[in-house]
């Protein structure tokens, strides 16, 4: 069970490190499309190192941003209002999280059964990005991949919260 | 089962979820999914389960997010921020809650390069609360203005929400974002005040700054210098035609980091800092994923509907039909995302509003201070929610305690506004 | 309503007080409503607020609405056969367009693009245009760098070919993105212009007659369809077809006068080419565009040259 969990946290974790590489991107992307642009404008055409569908790529770069650092961060970066439940004991409020974050599994193991359809539909229908033609089907594949990492990531925790001993202390 | 009524079940079961500490995003997610099953089918709502989220990730519009958390961070890591507020508080002297004033004007000056009010608040708590919270100001104040100073992000142009109205009801969104200057700046100088009210009436929320000379207030504004420098060139930038505000996100990002650089951060530093932009993006996006789903159940329950077609019943006065919708807006609100609140709401009260004879740019800044107000009302309240994932050992509960002074601040603004609304219109 | 039986959830990307919505759509509403007797109920979601603009196809095949109005072209090369209506030259207004599109449909040549849903009617709208915020087009050099909005993958082709940058995006989208200075300028008719309010942001418009067109369709969910009586499944076959498309078109026809009265009012630059597509300066290059377009599905194996024959000589013929 350990060696299992520390796994797949070294999945998410590598996943997470991705998603700091595409944030990067998205400055990059955009810094690069406004330079381009700059020089066009100033050498008046001359040099003209402009790029088609910087948009598009930030707008996916912003994509995958987000989904690879869900797996990571499902356990990590939630908001709960605690006004009414600050004087319940330790276990109870663990107990509570444990199947909050079960039920995080479960829509990411939706989220993956509807994504793994869209990989299909994209992949017979060769829908692709409106500026860069990149077939659809990639996008897709991906995000069911995450979502899945997602739902593995979220029940993990959810048992260990619930059995682990190292968790409890 | 009418849907409405499903729609009621389903919102009641979210606050009880929430109440019981069910992370907010989950409990948006799941009240989405369950209601929308309930009353269209399962097979739909597992398909938005998937189509919501992509089509909100990569909306290009969403991009400067992230970038604005990032540009903090970089700011943080590498002492800019804190030189910026020693530089601020030399200004602002030994003035008990200088610094609080401090960090509503900076969220004004941000507002005027970003139409976000998420973006606003994260950028700027990021910079001012561990300031303030460094400086002994109770965590209530220092949140409360952060989250409130957040809110002038949609009502100082440019605004996504101002926008949208003017979409929604065919206005002239030109007309409708210079309606939004003066009750935008009407709001810091109300925040401002609110601030000042409270540090007379409770003088232990805040502390008093040290003293300061004349050199030293001059001293103080070598700290300001690199801040105003990537602000200038933002603005600049932007007004240049060199790149656009939302570009101008990544490209401040960028300058920031230039200066983190040279002063001395290193890979493991910005390593850091990309990795804490991520937490705090996760916490957002999550939320916004949340929201998506829950979005599509509120369309489809029709609770907006119901409500606004039970008023119309009521055979009420003008003023008394804006009063129930502003009310509406406060209710919706306190549980709804703002953007989907004025999607859903504004095309089924806006003939309501215009056969009562209100001038409709005056209605859109009555509505969007109105649907700002449930950014930073609890339960669900987006500001709040971000300045938690700057300051996670926060309770949300001292948040919103903290917010409810300049809830009533924002009141006060909103009668201002129903009463002379020259203030709106005046400009345009 | 509580007495329907039936309750139809129409989702529609145009604002809910906008030509299109308040001409087409709630007409439509009524109509199905009233000859049903009060048995289907029409619920309507306008403003993306149920799907958005790219994802209004894909709601009603997923239930998620029942009948919505997509624009085929906001999926890239998911209905390349019904896109060559929107070819240079094919049609100069939406009467002939949605006349064109719908007889294709009608001929069975691009109806296995739609076989996940029942489409109700396909329509188009009036020609496309350019319309800029600081720079006067005349000749396609003009254009070079400028960013400019392009609805669809075909028209992206166009706009390349004559050396701008085009940029995707939905029509809702354009205004934000035009303000915030994203993007130079739009290519959209001048029914877009009107009623995505765009003629407050762009001050030179030029005319190409036949540069573009952009088609629509409105479609019904097939098990929503099929779930009806067969009285009620006849009112909605009543509410469809050529005769819906015609009515399309008048709505659309009628917002490009609107669009380019409200220029002209507010004193806008209005630049005519000359003979539009079929100009020597815009032909070679809109020409290649279509070549290439063609060509390119038809090594995909798709019929491209027979659909676009039979639409060319529709435009001359039938739907003159
Ligand atoms: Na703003
Ligand atoms: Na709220």
């Amino acid at each position: 069970m350990r060696v299992i969990a520390q796994v797949i946290e070294r999945i998410t974790h590598v996943m997470h490190l991705l998603g700091g590489v595409f944030l990067i991107t998205m400055m990059v992307v955009t810094l690069f499309d406004v330079f381009t642009r700059g020089l066009f404008s100033v050498t008046d055409g001359a040099v003209d190192w402009t790029i088609l569908g910087g948009i598009e790529l930030v707008k996916y770069s912003l994509l995958f941003t987000v989904l690879f650092i869900l797996p990571h961060s499902v356990s990590r970066s939630q908001v709960i209002v605690d006004l009414f439940t600050e004087r319940l004991q330790a276990r109870t409020k663990k107990v509570f999280e444990a199947v909050y974050i079960l039920c995080f599994g479960l829509m990411g193991i939706g989220m993956s059964y509807s994504f793994y359809h869209l990989v299909d539909e994209a992949a017979m229908s060769y829908e692709t990005t409106q500026d860069l033609l990149i077939p659809l089907t990639y996008f897709y594949a991906a995000a069911c991949f995450a979502t899945f990492m997602l739902a593995v990531s979220a029940v993990t925790h959810a048992l260990q919260l619930l059995f682990s001993k190292k968790a409890e202390s | 089962m009418s849907t409405s009524m499903i729609g009621v079940v389903c919102i009641t079961v979210m606050l009880l979820l929430i109440a019981l500490r069910a992370p907010i995003a989950l409990t948006m997610a799941l009240a989405g999914f369950v209601g929308f099953g309930w009353i269209v089918a399962f097979d739909p709502a597992i398909s938005i389960l998937a189509s919501g989220p992509f089509e909100t990730l990569s909306n290009y519009s969403f991009s400067p997010i992230p970038m604005f958390i990032l540009m903090g961070v970089f700011a943080s890591k590498s002492g800019m921020s804190k030189e910026l507020f020693q530089g601020a508080r030399a200004m602002f002297g030994s003035w008990r809650g200088g610094m609080a004033l401090a960090a509503v004007t900076s969220c004004g000056i941000f507002s005027a390069i970003s139409g976000s009010s998420m973006a606003t608040a994260a950028s700027m708590s990021r910079v001012a609360l561990p300031e303030m919270e460094k400086n002994g100001y109770a965590p209530t104040l220092a949140t409360g203005v952060l989250a409130a100073g957040g809110t002038l992000g949609i009502m100082i142009p440019p605004s996504i929400a101002l926008l949208l109205y003017a979409l929604i009801t065919e206005q002239s969104v030109g007309a409708m974002f210079m309606a939004g200057v003066i009750p935008g700046l009407l709001g810091l100088v109300m925040y401002g005040l609110t601030v000042a009210v409270l540090v007379i009436v409770f003088p232990n929320i805040a502390q008093p700054g040290k003293a300061t000379t004349l050199k030293e207030k001059f001293l103080g504004l070598k700290g300001l210098v690199p801040f105003t420098g990537v602000f200038i060139f933002i603005i600049g930038g932007i007004y240049s035609g060199w790149f656009t505000p939302t570009e101008a996100s990544a490209v401040g990002a960028a300058a920031t980091l230039l200066i983190a650089i040279m002063r001395g951060m290193r890979f493991e530093q910005f390593k850091e800092a990309v990795g804490e932009t991520l937490v705090m993006s996760a916490m957002i996006f999550f939320m916004i994923i949340g929201a998506e789903i829950f979005g599509y159940f509120l369309s489809v329950s029709r609770i907006s509907f119901s409500l606004v077609e039970y008023v119309d019943s009521l055979h009420l006065g003008p003023y008394m039909i804006l009063f129930c919708v502003l009310i509406l807006f406060m209710v919706l609100g306190c549980v709804m995302d703002s953007i989907a609140m004025l999607l859903l709401t504004v095309p089924v009260v806006y003939p309501l509003i215009e056969a009562a004879g209100f001038d409709p740019i005056w209605f859109g800044i009555v509505a969007v201070i109105t649907v700002e107000l449930g950014l930073i009302t609890p339960p669900v309240g987006m500001n709040v929610f971000v300045i938690k994932s700057v300051a996670p050992h926060i309770s949300i509960g001292d948040m919103y305690k903290g917010v409810m002074p300049f809830v009533i601040a924002d009141l006060l603004r909103l009668a201002l506004i129903v009463a002379f609304p020259i203030l709106a219109i005046g400009l345009v | 309503n509580a007495s329907a039986e039936y309750t139809l959830r129409f989702s529609h990307f145009f604002p809910e007080v906008s030509g299109p919505s308040k001409g087409l759509f709630l007409k439509w509403a009524e109509a199905v409503e009233a000859e049903s007797n009060g048995r289907i109920d029409v619920q309507m979601y306008p403003s993306s607020t149920l799907a958005k603009a790219p994802a209004q196809y894909d709601a009603v095949k997923n239930s998620i609405a029942d009948v919505s109005v997509s624009v085929q072209g906001y999926t890239a090369n998911r209905f390349p056969l019904t896109q060559i209506v929107e070819l240079p030259g094919v049609s100069q207004g939406a009467a002939q367009g949605s006349c064109i599109v719908q007889s294709l449909y009608d001929e069975g040549l691009i109806s296995n693009e739609y076989r996940q849903t029942k489409p109700l009617f396909l329509f188009t709208h009036g020609p496309g245009g350019i319309h800029t915020t600081k720079k006067e087009i005349k000749v396609p050099k003009d254009l070079e760098g400028l960013r400019i909005r392009r609805p669809t993958a075909v028209v992206a082709k166009l706009l390349e070919g004559l050396g701008a940058q085009p940029v995707g995006m939905p029509a809702p989208d354009s205004y934000q993105s035009t303000q915030r200075g994203v993007i130079d300028g739009v290519a959209l008719p001048w029914e877009g212009q009107y009623t995505f309010r765009l003629n407050e942001l762009t001050q030179y418009h030029t005319d190409v007659g036949g540069l573009y067109t952009l088609a629509f369709i409105m479609t019904i969910n097939k098990s929503f369809y099929n779930r009806l009586p067969a009285d009620l499944k006849k009112v909605i076959d009543h509410n469809s077809g050529m005769e819906w498309a015609k009515k399309a078109a008048v709505v659309f026809d009628d917002l490009d006068d609107k669009g380019r009265a409200q220029a002209i009012e507010l004193g806008h630059k209005i630049t005519v080419i000359e003979d539009g597509a079929e100009n020597p300066l815009w032909k070679p290059v809109l020409y290649q565009a279509t070549e290439d377009y063609l060509s390119e599905l038809q090594q995909k194996g798709l019929p491209a040259y027979k659909v676009y024959a039979r639409a060319v000589e529709l435009s001359q013929s039938a739907c003159k």
